[in-house]
């Protein structure tokens, strides 16, 4: 479906056409276009681009980043090396996100790279707290002791034990950050701080849009649909719906 | 325990102590200079003379590290210097904004909990039920839908359409109250799963159950038995979004005009206002050690079991 | 649970009640605007400016709405040397706090704003003010000058005098409370003539945001939205509101920054000039007409050039350049280096950034990949220098007059010349232009051949003289702007009934 989307031909974003403002969806214009004639289609799907952009390196540094270092602290004999990850954690759980990208983005310019880095990292933290009790969970299990006891190497131990252990609670918070990061992106792009009005996001077209939710409203409503449908999908990939209990007794 | 406290106090001063260089490292890395604006605004030549004589005026001709100590001084002193765009009292301003902004975060997120905590549960009492349906369904809303939309939806319809609420002048009341109500509908999805997962997690243990088989209603087995567990959970919870204050109210902020401590951030980044924005960075730290330390110490209270002050 | 929801919901249906029961004040007129000053200094740069245009302060003369030069201060005015004229004061003139207009209080004002504003020295150099008497001032240029009307009506130009920490000012209306770059509250001034009584409190409110401003205007929060974007009009006019069209008298046009790579070639000047569809600028703004000159059409000294897109001539110049090869995204390159642009503009005229997406799109047909950036403080970013093309607006006439606005951005060195542009010959002819008499005709031909050299050399790129757009309650919709921006808040300004 998204291979799709992406390979479906599609005017520029960067033309404007006067004669054609506003206009309704046609063989030419999918979708229609905006209020200076650009192709409403394109717009959107070179904003969801950038929105994945930003949400596939953000995640690639929290998981890589946070599950390295919960790994580590969870295995480390040293006390030392434990308390700084958890320090380094607790540093950047108590980091708005949202400030940090916003200073950023008005600083150094607004980028889909830029806001991936610092969400990644500003993320990073729940990674690592989560990576850190699973591997020790994984570490006190018996097997485990034994295994080492015989001989087992630290890298045999995390390739065999404790990477396919952690895997799926971790993919389960992914998919609920990589939500999250749609959406937070979105905000950043509505606020507007340093951005090129010139290339689409979501949340920069609602912003420019805002004049017509009234009067074109399928201007605001298509990226607010885009918006909630990738943060829906991503919380509904790695949702972990089998959590199975025993409820016999209350029904 | 005298000991772990001081361990944890230990703890956020070194916090402080870095994001502080980091900050000032950071801010000083931006490409443009206040001495520069400064000229410009006053509309005076960037002639090398100036460019010293302001330097010297704004402290800036010192090495880095005195720079650092005396801002950092002079922020413990309560002397937070002045905004560059306006001249004013960087304290007074934040001391007028602060208050809308923490009237947003706390009011919602305090609104957010105590509905949370009933609507987890009820949800947790019926699974599938009409409650569950409503917060698993908040839950998913809050988490796609951005809350600027129903903010912009909300002003049109009761600020244009209806003419119900003056949005633009006078005093923001309403806008504060609407963004309180806001931000509180975006929080309770998530706490209220929060609050109904924990509950279902003491259903599941051997004293509930116990005490279910004896014949006691459910009901009364978790109000009466269940309720500090669960309160200390979501208690942590709320710890995670009291983060989220200063970030978090930016957006609302932004869509309804209230001149909050985050609009007031937007603006000094537009304009790059140095001594704003390290000012702000360091009360968000403030503001940070303020909630853990509350917190802990309210989670102390109900549940003495739990040793908070030595975090994991 | 179910008594606190109850609770909850009776305290918002309280709150609802009490805000229906707002009452407006009759005597009292909001208006919308897109800028505000963040402090009243009137010897900074721009901000004299904005105090007269909100009606707090005078220059020496002012434009009426014919666009002749009155004074409520200046009795006569005379050339008595090359370099010297005499002014006298009209007598009994009084300060907002009561206290009177004297010739001293004249020349140590406006010695003060020639030291202190460069924008003041642009067209006759410094001038110096020296009282003689209760009411006769003696003025000397350091250049010669026929229009000195014109250069005490630039908006550098006002009378104020310190007050304690804060000033006082002349204009019709005095500063009640001022909440910097967001609000201002006026009252009439009661020493400004016998019509104060009839005057109603002003308030000027800042919306950053266009919409907002419009939003704010639809709810009948604010009486007047200073200006909204033509798409707004459409919609106001749409819904039955009473929008006002005004000539602006302000020019949209590009700054080029003629000393840094790649605008410093003029060929690649020329391009981005040749590429400009000024016709469906026009056309996205919703009205005005692509600019002929440095000035509005209806001013004769505005140049008659016939600015179109020619992309074919664009490219020739861009070929001429070197920008000889492709890369696969289709931008022209040299040496291997695509033909970047940033083009630098503002929020606070919501029309420039709309022409500047239009600009982009225009550049890229002929291969050049251009950016938008927007800025808060334009003018700061125009002083360092580091940028390509900035979309400014100005006013280029407001005193009715072609000397100021010529020599302010195209003299070598003047204050406004953010471009780095030197030409001895437009030096020459500024100068020519300043001693030609006021009535000699030979002054709107010597302005249009300035104005000509500037289209060849093109420091600035002509865009669009715009139309503006001005939302205005039942209750204004007497109300007529004029000259721009320059007095939104004027003398005529009535109770509504």
């Amino acid at each position: 479906m998204m291979v799709v989307i992406v390979c479906t031909p599609r005017p520029s974003v960067i033309l404007t056409d006067v004669n054609n403002s506003l206009a309704a969806p046609s063989a030419k214009h999918l979708l229609g276009t905006d209020n200076l004639g650009r192709d409403l289609y394109a717009l959107l799907v070179i904003g969801g681009l950038r929105t994945l952009e930003v949400v596939a390196i953000a995640t690639l540094i929290s998981l890589t980043g946070g599950t390295f270092l919960g790994i580590i602290a969870g295995l480390s004999h040293h006390h030392s090396v434990k308390q700084l990850i958890q320090f380094f954690s607790d540093l950047i759980l108590c980091t708005p996100s949202f400030i940090v990208a916003m200073f950023f983005s008005a600083v150094f310019g607004f980028s889909p790279v830029m806001a991936g880095i610092v969400f990644g990292i500003v993320n990073m933290g729940e990674y690592i707290n989560q990576a850190t009790n699973l591997t020790i969970l994984v570490k006190r299990q018996d097997f485990i002791t034994a295994e080492i006891a015989i001989g087992l190497n630290q890298w045999q131990l995390i390739i065999h034990h404790i990477l396919p252990n952690i895997y799926r609670p971790l993919l389960v918070f992914l998919g609920n950050s990589a939500g999250n990061i749609v959406i937070q992106y979105a905000g950043l792009a509505f606020i507007g701080l340093g951005t090129d009005i010139t290339t689409p996001d979501w949340g920069t077209m609602i912003y420019q849009y805002r004049d017509y939710l009234v009067t074109d409203p399928q201007l605001i409503l298509l990226p607010t649909l885009a918006i909630g449908l990738l943060s829906l999908f991503f919380h509904l990939l790695f949702d972990n719906t089998a959590r199975q209990k025993e409820w016999s007794i209350y029904e | 325990m005298i000991q772990q406290v001081g361990r944890w106090l230990g703890k956020w001063l070194l916090i402080f102590f870095i994001s502080s260089i980091l900050i000032f490292y950071l801010i000083r890395s931006i490409p443009a200079s206040p001495v520069s604006y400064w000229l410009s605004y006053y509309n005076l030549p960037h002639t090398k003379s100036n460019i010293a004589w302001v330097s010297a005026q704004m402290g800036l001709d010192k090495p880095l590290f005195w720079q650092y100590v005396n801002w950092l001084r002079d922020f413990c002193q309560g002397n937070w210097g002045y905004s560059l765009i306006s001249g004013a009292s960087i304290k007074e301003i934040f001391l007028a904004r602060l208050p809308y902004t923490l009237c947003i975060g706390l009011g919602g997120i305090l609104l957010a909990a105590i509905g949370a905590f009933w609507l987890g549960y009820y949800s947790a009492l019926h699974r599938h039920g009409f409650w569950d349906m409503v917060s698993s369904g908040l839950a998913i809303f809050s988490q796609t839908i951005p809350s600027f939309i129903i903010a912009m939806v909300i002003i049109y319809y009761i600020g244009v359409k209806w003419h119900l609420i003056a949005f633009f002048s006078g005093n923001s009341g309403w806008a504060l109250t609407f963004a309180i109500l806001l931000t509180a509908l975006y929080s309770l999805g998530s706490l209220s799963r929060v609050v109904c997962h924990s509950f279902q997690g003491e259903m599941n243990k051997s004293y509930i159950r116990f005490a279910v088989t004896r014949g006691f209603s459910k009901e009364y087995v978790l109000r009466h038995h269940a309720t500090i567990p669960v309160l200390s959970q979501l208690l942590a919870a709320l710890i995670a979004k009291f983060a989220w204050v200063f970030g978090g109210s930016t957006v609302l902020e932004f869509a309804f005009g209230i001149p909050g401590i985050s609009t007031f951030l937007v603006e000094s980044l537009q304009a790059t206002d140095y001594p704003v924005l390290q000012t702000y960075m360091l009360i968000v730290i403030l503001w940070m050690f303020i909630v853990h330390a509350i917190f802990n110490l309210v989670l102390q209270a109900i549940d003495p079991r739990r040793n908070l002050w030595n975090e994991k | 649970m179910k008594k606190m929801w109850g609770i909850l919901l009776i305290a918002c249906c309280a709150l609802f009640l009490a805000g229906c029961h707002q009452q407006k004040d009759k005597d009292h007129v909001t208006i919308g605007v897109t800028s505000l000053i963040n402090k009243i200094d009137p010897t900074n740069s721009g901000d004299p400016w904005s105090l007269t245009s909100d009606g707090i302060s005078e220059t020496l003369y002012t434009q009426d709405k014919d666009g002749k030069l009155v004074s409520h201060l200046v009795k006569s005015l005379s050339q008595t040397g090359p370099l010297t004229w005499q002014m006298t004061l009209k007598s009994g003139v009084k300060f907002s706090n009561g206290s009177p207009v004297t010739a001293q209080v004249v020349a140590d004002c406006m010695n003060q704003i020639m030291e202190k504003n460069k924008n003041a020295r642009d067209s006759a150099g410094k001038l110096t003010f020296k009282a003689e008497g209760k009411d006769v001032v003696n003025i000397t240029t350091e250049r010669e000058t026929k229009v000195m009307k014109s250069i005490l009506a630039e908006w550098t130009n006002i009378i104020y005098k310190k007050d304690g920490k804060s000033y006082v000012f002349t204009g019709p209306y005095y500063v009640k409370r001022f909440d910097p770059g967001k609000s201002l509250v006026l009252a009439p001034n009661q020493y400004y003539d016998d019509n104060a009584n009839k005057r109603p409190d002003v308030t000027l409110k800042v919306f950053k945001d266009t919409s907002a401003m419009k939003q704010a205007f639809e709810a009948h929060e604010i009486d007047m939205a200073f200006t909204v974007t033509p798409a707004i009009a459409k919609q106001l006019t749409k819904q039955g509101e009473v929008v006002k069209q005004i000539d602006a008298g302000y020019q949209y046009f590009a700054l080029v920054n003629t000393n840094k790579e790649p605008l410093n070639d003029q060929n690649v000047r020329q391009a981005v000039s040749l590429a400009m569809d000024r016709r469906a600028m026009v056309k996205q703004l919703g009205g005005g007409r692509v600019a002929t000159g440095f000035f509005a059409h209806y001013y004769g000294f505005d140049s008659n050039l016939k600015l179109h897109q020619d992309l074919k001539a664009a490219r020739q110049a861009l070929a001429k350049a070197g920008y000889t090869t492709k890369n696969k995204d289709g931008y022209v390159t040299k040496d291997g280096h695509p033909l970047e642009l940033t083009i630098t503009t503002y929020n606070a005229r919501p029309d420039l950034p709309t022409i500047a997406q239009e600009a982009v799109s225009d550049l890229k047909k002929v291969g050049i990949k251009a950016h938008v950036k927007l800025v808060d403080n334009i003018d700061t970013t125009a002083e360092k220098r580091n940028y390509d093309l900035i979309f400014y607006a100005q006013h280029t006439a407001p005193t009715g007059e072609p000397s100021h606005a010529l020599s302010m951005f195209l003299r070598s060195d003047s204050s406004k010349n953010v471009m780095g542009y030197s030409n001895p010959d437009v030096d020459a002819m500024i100068d020519e232009l300043m001693k030609t008499d006021q009535d000699d005709p030979k002054r709107n031909q010597l302005a249009k051949k300035i104005q000509n050299q500037a289209a060849k050399d093109l420091p600035v790129i002509y865009l669009v003289d715009p139309q503006w757009h001005v939302a205005v309650s039942q209750s204004l919709k007497d109300y007529q702007p004029f000259c721009g921006d320059y007095y939104i808040v004027n003398p005529s300004l009535r109770k509504p009934n």
